[in-house]
């Protein structure tokens, strides 16, 4: 060996959480995580990716898995969309998951990519997140120090940033099992229904008061309108505890329009990504209602 | 280097990968199966399409290293899932031939194999899964039409009522 070695990419497969550490613990920055490769690998076909050491923690089992836990589902971080989509507990207790997971990609890219990578990823264009927002899921971030749970809307920090530590792993979402009232949809807008990044998305959750045109508990996630998935608190408040009628809609779905700062890009301009909010916000209640 | 052993088309196989190389790089170029396309080796086109443990994935983005101990089917093993005459094709081959469903054909080995899993995972299809099903195969000559009736004719004579 001698100092003009190359820097070469290295792979590690893990079997365990203790292998991702100590992976990630020995190889500091040079280490990056691969779950179904779907977002890393692309980078590697560009060449756009420096050499790393690709530390992979698919076949981790803390990682696997979709179960019912007092109120809440707790999905493994390395769910593929297609199982989500096969899940019959996902279909009973959260079924906007489901909503979103079949917009994702093409059935070649839900068969690899994962829940949490989405999430770790980062990106405000990403439409596994929005549900997971507005839903009050948490995220489990394990590392050698311990567990803590962050609220998903918490989660990303700006475009690829996030409150991710070094040596901590996404390894599970907490997901709030939905009441009987609960309704909601994910909404999407793209130059075409399957293979294509939203150039806006907007989801909606709220309990329906029964036998009225009111929802309360209201949250709304909007996708590819900020540096990343967000909230609409605004719009929440303008939605939530009055009666919804067709001739007011417009005019209160317009709140979402302080809630995101949009910017202009290949996809769109910012000015028609405000439009587009508040018209995916408008029909989609259209359809609820 | 490293060592990964898998199945492709039934068979064994056992091949040094470099740990960026691709499933696509490594059935393409170390085993010469050059039946599966790289379109836009990005995930998008669905021309390197091939099922890993019986799920369609795009060969392109799935790293070569994963593959360890999974099972792999190309276009070229498409015709053995079929249990027919020694040599025969896959109903589904033969549905794109009678139907004339090839125009360039660089789409067709993904566009088969997406459809093949179709067939069996759901042998009779309505037209919205159908479409579903082969939303991530592109045919840049758009001959869509004809596809959708290959498949739909191939499940006919596969025994669902499509």
């Amino acid at each position: 060996m001698t100092a003009q070695t190359p820097t070469r990419f290295g792979y590690l497969r893990c079997s365990s959480l203790e292998d991702v550490f100590k992976a990630v613990a020995d190889h500091g920055e040079r280490a990056r995580i691969v779950a179904g490769g779907t977002d890393l690998v692309v980078g590697l076909q560009g060449r756009r990716l420096d050499p790393c050491m690709l530390v992979d923690l698919v076949r981790v089992p803390e990682l696997h898995g979709i179960e019912k836990a007092d109120d809440c589902l707790r999905i493994g971080a390395a769910t593929t969309y297609s199982q989500l989509l096969e899940s019959d507990l996902v279909s009973a207790h959260a079924p906007l998951l489901q909503q979103a997971a079949v917009e994702v990609g093409s059935v070649q890219i839900r068969n690899l990519g994962t829940l949490g990578g989405n999430l770790a990823n980062a990106s405000p264009a990403a439409d596994g997140v929005p549900p997971l927002v507005a839903l009050g899921a948490e995220v489990e971030l394990v590392s050698r120090n311990g567990t803590r749970r962050v609220l998903c809307e918490n989660f990303a920090t700006g475009p690829g940033q996030s409150v991710l530590e070094a040596g901590e792993i996404v390894v599970a979402f907490l997901v709030p099992v939905c009441h009987e009232h609960d309704e909601g949809f994910f909404s999407k807008l793209g130059p075409r229904d399957q293979q294509a990044i939203s150039i806006v998305s907007v989801t909606f959750s709220g309990r329906r008061v029964a036998g009225t045109r009111r929802y309360e508990s209201v949250r709304i996630a909007c996708g590819s309108v900020a540096p990343t998935v967000v909230r609409a608190f605004r719009a929440e408040e303008a939605l939530s505890g009055i009666e919804l009628e067709p001739e007011t809609l417009f005019r209160s779905s317009r709140a979402i329009l302080a809630d995101i700062s949009p910017i202009d890009d290949v996809r769109g301009s910012a000015e028609y990504r405000r439009d587009q909010a508040v018209g995916l916000l408008r029909s989609g209640l259209e359809a609820l209602l | 280097m490293i060592l990964v052993s898998f199945e492709v088309n039934g068979t064994a196989v056992r091949v040094e990968v470099e740990p960026q190389d691709t499933l696509l790089d490594v059935l393409r170029q170390s085993l010469g199966l050059l039946g599966s396309k790289e379109g836009c080796a990005e995930g998008e086109c669905g021309a390197c399409t091939v099922l890993l443990d019986g799920l369609p994935v795009t060969a392109c983005l799935v790293l070569a290293a994963k593959v360890e101990g999974c099972s792999v089917t190309t276009i070229e093993g498409v015709a053995s899932m079929w249990k027919g005459e020694e040599g025969a094709l896959h109903p589904v081959q033969e549905a794109f031939i009678d139907v004339g469903a090839v125009q360039c054909g660089y789409c067709i080995p993904g566009m088969i194999v997406s459809a093949v899993s179709l067939l069996e995972r759901d042998p009779s299809p309505d037209e919205k899964t159908l479409r579903q099903a082969l939303a991530g195969n592109f045919c840049r000559c758009t001959g869509y039409n004809k596809i959708f009736e290959a498949v739909r004719r191939a499940a006919n004579r596969m025994g669902g009522d499509l």
